[in-house]
């Protein structure tokens, strides 16, 4: 596996998409409970969004051998998805940035803003996944490379928004707001696991023929990783199930620790996913 | 001129990897970095086994998979004689190619962050000599020149077991097993 | 942005500078150090760079891979930028380019190899008389200068000389240099082998046949197109004979010739020449010889079916039945009852013969009947089926097979060695080199040791000097030079102790071969292309001269300078050794090199030679007239002769003796192709062990039968599998194999049949451990459904790397598993050794072109 910086791409990425996704029902949520203007709230999980994003910037960067030509990258617009992608999610990552920069400068969030960002980021998941599904390599050409971008946005953006809100509920005494939002966070990580196992489902149906010379199917290429692919499943549900507890339990305090627990969790677990995939590719 | 490309003789290729070898230091290239590979293959069941190996470098195709998906448009077909090359002032490193080319052709440089792959050795062809595997090979089994006209000497096959289909680039290859 | 983007740019860089420093340190450092070191490239006389685009000169290629091929290289501002191989004239099957193989290309990567050895050394704890002796092969190495390494190699001799006498003195190596010299201050014990010929070695003047090399046994190329059927009987052109040899073979597959290959192996050879294979057991061709001459006898009918060519027999031959038995002999002896079973009880029936050779009796019957019943065969075998312990019978019996079926000595008929630079192509040669003019220096020692026990020698103190008898040795010196007998030899472990006995070990080496590890003292070597140049032949109908490309890198010497040096250390004149310099033997060769004139028997001289020529070469010589001038030669580096059929280069093996064997006997006593050959039995009484007079078949040391524990009731034993090791196309022997580019190309796995390695649970790829009674290997399996299933092909000459923590070499040392047993006459017997295979349990190996150079730092 040498795709590292394709793997902090895209998992960056599509975490800020969902994470973006996530804040725009939080702040509606928030601002139905009424009494707190969701700026304060919302402040940090924003600006960590951005913060990703940027990351996911500087890592597509380390993966280009000769950075200095990026400007190059958008020129093939007519057949490439690379160059889609490219420029999507140069336009994500800008609108990410300007909407976090624009509410700290205002001091509050911009819904509008917020929303036409998750827009561009779905268009963004759906260029990148685009790259993979048209490349040759067995195993990336199917439905599954869709299934498995989606639901990471959803997953990670989800959890992390969550545990990210949550210490400024609590803080603020907005026990149940704080429920409501780990239980919407649980549901959405529920719907992005369920997507990624449709995938997962379809993913032996959807296989071509091999089309590369000296490549092995996906299949054989996965053969040496059943054991990762079992242990992630197992750190997938691990994650889910504190999830579900905070979401679900009677308990009325939601634990920051237990949020920041699945956050790390989750994230591990995508990551060991994302790894799997891309040893596909190598 | 015409759209150019190979023909090779799978029949006759005792598999050497003298091609290669010779390509490699035509092109200076340090071990990982092949711009033409020979792949081996095994057939049947002893005690009446096969072997064959197809010697592949780029094939210059009617529609290049790596060109299409090429984010900065470096990887271009030369209109001349429709032989597939890479602009370095333009390519960015970005390895896509390699995930859409069929034949494995495209070979990252580490060394320069850029995509390097098989071209003709056209400087040599402009001195009117052969490229290098052309002339390397011991068994004669390369041969390079208007693909029209090694179509009409040894037919149209361009793809063979354990090949890649032909369809999905359009290879301008001949292949004799 | 342009910043972060220069950031970036700088940290892909540092990342890209810290890859090539771990993983490809051969790149990295062979780059710099051969721009800087080739500056004083030199040209040729006369040549001189045109066009701005730089040289090209011919450059040695001169390893002992069995061909021989135009290599040129590229030189511009002194650095060699490129290689190419003959483009000297147009190309065609008649009149084919010699062209290289992958190894000839990669030549200056061996050159300017990272690993190249810079210094004189010494090993660290090396002390006069050894010092930690056991500590050879792994101890540290310490810088010399040329003087003080030159002392100690001097004072050393003298010491030994003077305690042991000249006889403690070993000299391995083919190099006249350091023979020489050593034979010149008193002389040394040497050692011979049969290596490449195996048994065909000692016993082929006697029978009166062909064994290949010296003397012509098959027909030449353009005749080979005659044959109808052609039988490759263990011969691998397309591994063992780079070059031209597989495509001419082609000509006559193309000509309409059927191949067969009777092989262990199904080859790439079978394969571009669409053969039968009939896989059969290593070291038992002999057996299924026999079965087929069984069968000949069996079904031959000489009015409805002839077989067997009984006037062939009776006018070429003698010992093939009881009527034609030489004076003196036991009438009882003849090969026919043998092969009856007249005598013995035992029928050589096609039956018989597969128990043992593994072929299927129907297969034996059809194999005859082919053999016997087409006109024109090429029965055509390499020398490896003979690389096997008690190998003699092999030879006899492939030869009466020859002359039972009257495949000798007409057009398309031919029986005999086909193999190395003559493969496939044999006849008087058409060029010949001119000799250097050096004076021949004789050895005052006659003690030669057979290579099969000299390492027993070594530990033991005694050997059979053979055709004599046992007699004293004390090893305590030995001299390495132009060879690596402790990786090419059998029993490499045996080796090892050996050289942990002795008190003082030298090599002179260009990379830390074998040899060179487990010496005291390492002189560093050029190479021939830092050396003056030399004229060298190869297939018959060419001549290739090479010249220097480059003046010795770092400190090294030519081989004829550290032998110079050396006398001059130890007290002699250099002059009575080496009376002329390196330039004048080059002259010297092309001086004497001759052409065959067009009308097949006379030669004239090649080059054409003026005053002016002597002058600018600065050498002795006298003007001569020939075909081309000596420009010509020197610039081009070859000269080949065209040829075509029906020309008078024409070559059929035997022929003078077929039309009048009365006028034109062959080599034997008797005059006769010698079926029943009386002199070899006489020569084995005083060799390793008996020979009988006709082929017999016997069962071999470490052969299939030893693979048993009790062959009865057919128990296998502790070692169960045969091994064999083909010649590897990564590299020559153990030459080249440190060249990384042919270490991508070809891997060197272990090849195991599929059925063998599903036994085990192995697939490919695996790593698995060999094992027998004297090493331990690993290597990853290559399993494959081309090799028959009880046999192992570990192919020849990788460098031996013994993990001195679990004593498990790592490379796949083949000599490692080769017993150390001399039998028969004392030749070679490398593909009979027995193994035991299983899957590896700690670590998988990573592949050898990612393991570090041997580069040794100070
Ligand atoms: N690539 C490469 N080529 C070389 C060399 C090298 O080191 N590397 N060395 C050169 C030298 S010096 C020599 S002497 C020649 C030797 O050349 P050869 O004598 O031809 O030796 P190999 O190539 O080892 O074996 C040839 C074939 O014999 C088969 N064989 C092995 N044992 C037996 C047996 O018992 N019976 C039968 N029927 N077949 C058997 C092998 O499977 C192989 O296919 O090669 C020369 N060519
Ligand atoms: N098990 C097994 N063993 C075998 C064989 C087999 O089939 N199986 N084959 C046998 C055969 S056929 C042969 S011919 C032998 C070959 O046996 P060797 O002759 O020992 O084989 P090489 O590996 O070619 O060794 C040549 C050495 O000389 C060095 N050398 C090259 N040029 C020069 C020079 O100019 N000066 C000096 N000083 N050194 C130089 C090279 O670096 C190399 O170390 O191996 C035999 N050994
Ligand atoms: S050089 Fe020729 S014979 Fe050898 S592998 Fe290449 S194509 Fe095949
Ligand atoms: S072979 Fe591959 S690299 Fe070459 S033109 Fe076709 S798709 Fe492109
Ligand atoms: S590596 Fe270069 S040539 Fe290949 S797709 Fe990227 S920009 Fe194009
Ligand atoms: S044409 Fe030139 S660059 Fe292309 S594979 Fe052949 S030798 Fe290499
Ligand atoms: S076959 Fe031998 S002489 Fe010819 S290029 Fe290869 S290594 Fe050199
Ligand atoms: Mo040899």
């Amino acid at each position: 596996m040498h795709e590292w910086a394709l793997l902090i791409f895209t998992i960056c990425v599509q975490t800020a998409i969902g994470g973006m996704l996530m804040l725009w029902l939080f702040q509606r949520e928030i601002s139905k409970a009424g009494k707190e203007d969701s700026f304060a709230i919302l402040k940090i999980p924003l600006i960590i969004i951005a913060a990703l994003s940027l990351v996911g910037l500087i890592a597509s960067f380390a993966h280009l051998g000769t950075p200095g030509n990026a400007l190059n990258t958008i020129r093939n617009i007519g057949t490439s998805w690379m160059s889609r992608e490219i420029l999507v999610t140069g336009a994500f990552i800008g609108s990410a940035c300007i909407t976090a920069g624009l509410s700290i400068v205002q001091k509050k969030v911009n819904p509008l803003l917020m929303i036409a960002t998750v827009i561009i980021g779905f268009v963004d998941i759906f260029c990148m996944a685009m790259i993979y599904s048209n490349s040759l390599i067995s195993g990336w050409n199917s439905i599954n490379t869709f299934t498995s971008f989606y639901g990471t946005a959803f997953i990670i953006g989800a959890v992390l928004v969550a545990s990210f809100t949550v210490p400024a509920l609590r803080a603020k005494n907005m026990d149940d707001t704080a429920k409501k939002i780990v239980q919407l966070s649980f549901y959405f990580a529920l719907f992005g696991i369920a997507i990624q196992l449709i995938g997962v489902a379809l993913f032996p149906a959807s296989l071509t023929d091999v089309n590369m010379i000296a490549t092995s199917a996906a299949h054989s290429s996965l053969e040496a990783y059943q054991g990762t692919i079992a242990l992630r499943w197992g750190i997938e549900i691990l994650g889910l199930i504190l999830l579900g507890y905070m979401a679900l339990s009677a308990v009325k305090k939601t634990s920051i620790a237990m949020a920041f627990a699945a956050l790390i969790v989750i994230s591990f677990a995508e990551g060991l996913s994302r790894y799997v995939f891309y040893v596909l590719g190598s | 001129m015409a759209q150019m490309g190979f023909y090779i003789n799978v029949a006759e290729c005792v598999g050497c990897k003298t091609c290669t070898v010779a390509c490699k230091d035509k092109n200076d290239l340090e071990v990982g970095r092949n711009f033409r590979r020979v792949y081996d293959f095994q057939e049947g069941s002893y005690p009446k086994p096969s072997i064959y190996h197809v010697s592949l470098s780029c094939n210059h195709c009617d529609e290049p998979g790596c060109m299409q998906g090429c984010p900065t448009g470096a990887m271009f077909k030369r209109p001349e004689d429709g032989v597939v090359l890479v602009d370095h002032n333009k390519c960015v490193g970005c390895r896509y190619c390699e995930w859409n080319c069929p034949y494995g052709a495209p070979q990252y440089s580490e060394e320069l962050g850029k995509m390097t792959k098989c071209d003709t050795c056209i400087d040599l062809r402009e001195k009117g000599e052969d490229p290098v595997c052309v002339s390397s090979c011991i068994m004669r089994a390369i041969e390079f020149g208007p693909i029209d006209e090694l179509r009409a000497k040894y037919g149209t096959v361009n793809e063979m077991k354990g090949m890649p289909s032909a369809s999905i680039t359009k290879p301008n290859i001949v292949i004799h097993s | 942005m342009l910043d972060i983007m220069s950031k970036i740019n700088e940290f892909k860089m540092s990342r890209r500078a810290f890859i090539g420093w771990t993983s490809a340190i051969a790149v990295t450092t062979a780059i710099p150090v051969s721009r800087g070191l080739v500056a004083k490239a030199e040209n040729n006389i006369g040549i001189a760079e045109t066009d701005g685009e730089g040289i090209w000169k011919t450059a040695a290629c001169w390893h002992n891979c069995g061909s021989r091929c135009l290599n040129k290289v590229l030189i511009k501002d002194g650095v060699v930028i490129r290689q190419k191989t003959d483009d000297t004239h147009k190309d065609s099957p008649d009149f084919p380019q010699q062209r290289g193989c992958l190894r000839g290309r990669s030549q200056r990567h061996q050159v300017f190899n990272a690993d190249r050895l810079k210094y004189p050394m010494r090993r660290k704890n090396w002390k006069p008389g050894g010092g930690k002796k056991e500590l050879r092969g792994r101890d540290q190495w310490v810088r010399l200068s040329w003087d003080e390494a030159l002392d100690i190699v001097a004072t050393e001799t003298k010491r030994i000389i003077g305690k042991y006498g000249n006889e403690s003195i070993m000299v391995t190596g083919g190099d006249a240099n350091i023979r020489n010299a050593m034979s010149a201050i008193g002389g040394f014990s040497a050692c011979y082998g049969s290596s490449s010929w195996g048994a065909w070695r000692w016993i082929w003047e006697n029978m009166g046949i062909g064994e290949g090399l010296i003397v012509n046994g098959i027909n030449d190329r353009i005749d080979l197109r005659n044959s109808q059927l052609i039988v490759l009987w263990g011969a691998n052109p397309a591994w063992s004979t780079m070059g031209s040899v597989t495509y001419n073979y082609l000509q006559a597959k193309k000509a309409g010739a059927r191949f067969i290959t009777i092989d262990p192996i199904y080859t790439d050879s079978a394969h571009v020449f669409d053969a039968d294979w009939i896989p059969v057991r290593p070291g038992t061709d002999d057996a299924l010889a026999f079965g087929i001459m069984y069968t000949l006898l069996d079904e031959d009918d000489p009015a409805a079916n002839p077989l067997v060519k009984w006037d062939f027999l009776d006018k070429y031959t003698i010992g093939f039945d009881e009527a034609h038995m030489p004076e003196g002999a036991d009438p009882k002896d003849n090969l026919k009852d043998y092969i009856l079973g007249t005598y013995d009880n035992q029928p050589k029936t096609p039956e018989w013969a597969s128990e043992i050779c593994g072929v299927e009796p129907t297969k034996i019957r059809e194999l005859a009947r082919e053999i016997g019943g087409t006109e024109r065969v090429a029965l055509l075998t390499a020398w490896a089926p003979a690389r096997i312990a008690n190998g003699e019978g092999w030879v006899q019996a492939f030869s009466a097979l020859g002359m039972m079926t009257g495949q000798m000595g007409g057009s398309g008929k031919m029986t005999g060695v086909s193999c190395w630079e003559y493969a496939g192509n044999m006849g008087p040669f058409l060029l010949t080199a001119g000799g250097k003019g050096l004076p021949s220096i004789t050895n005052p020692i006659d003690n030669l040791i057979n290579e099969n026990e000299m390492w027993d020698a070594v530990l033991n103190g005694k050997f059979l000097q053979r055709y004599e008898k046992e007699r004293n040795v004390n090893i305590q010196f030995i001299y390495h030079n132009y060879e690596n007998h402790l990786q090419t030899r059998s029993n490499i472990a045996k080796g090892i102790k050996a050289h942990h006995k002795v008190e003082f070990v030298v090599t002179n080496a260009y990379a830390l071969t074998t040899n060179a590890k487990y010496s005291d003292i390492v002189l560093p070597v050029a190479t021939q292309w830092e050396t003056a140049g030399a004229v060298k032949g190869g297939n018959r109908e060419i001549l290739i001269n090479w010249s220097k490309i480059i003046e010795p890198l770092y400190e090294s010497k030519t081989d004829q300078e550290i032998a110079e040096a050396l006398l001059k250390k130890l007290g002699k004149d250099p002059k009575e050794v080496f009376p002329i310099t390196a330039e004048q033997q080059y002259f010297n060769q092309l001086a004497g090199s001759m052409v065959m004139k067009e009308n097949g028997v006379d030669y004239e001289p090649l080059c054409t030679i003026t005053a002016q020529d002597i002058k600018e070469w600065g050498v002795e010589g006298t003007p001569q007239k020939g075909r081309i001038t000596l420009k010509e030669f020197v610039d081009t580096g070859i000269y080949q002769v065209p040829r075509k059929a029906g020309d008078n280069f024409g070559f059929i093996a035997y022929k003078d003796f077929i039309d009048d064997p009365e006028a034109n006997p062959v080599s034997s006593e008797s005059g006769k192709f010698e079926i029943y050959c009386k002199a070899i039995n006489e020569l084995s009484k005083t060799a390793y062990s008996e020979i009988a007079p006709i082929p017999k078949y016997e069962v071999k040391v470490h052969g299939y039968e030893a693979t048993f524990e009790d062959w009865e009731s057919r128990k296998k034993g502790k070692y169960p599998y045969q091994m064999i090791n083909p010649h590897y196309l990564r590299r020559s022997h153990s030459t080249l194999d440190n060249v990384p580019q042919l270490r991508e190309a070809w891997p060197n796995p272990v090849y195991i049949s599929r059925k063998d390695a599903d036994e085990k649970g192995i697939k490919d790829g695996d790593t698995v451990l060999l094992s027998n009674e004297y090493a331990k290997s690993l290597r990853p399996a290559a399993v494959v459904e081309t090799i028959m299933p009880g046999v192992i092909g570990l192919p020849h000459g990788a460098w031996v790397d013994i993990d001195e923590k679990t004593g498990i070499d790592r490379g796949g040392a083949d000599n490692l598993f080769v017993p150390h047993i001399p039998k028969g006459l004392g030749s070679s017997g490398f593909n009979t050794a027995r193994v035991n295979f299983e899957k590896w349990k700690g670590e998988p190996l990573e592949e050898d072109v990612k393991w570090e150079q041997r580069i040794i730092k100070f």
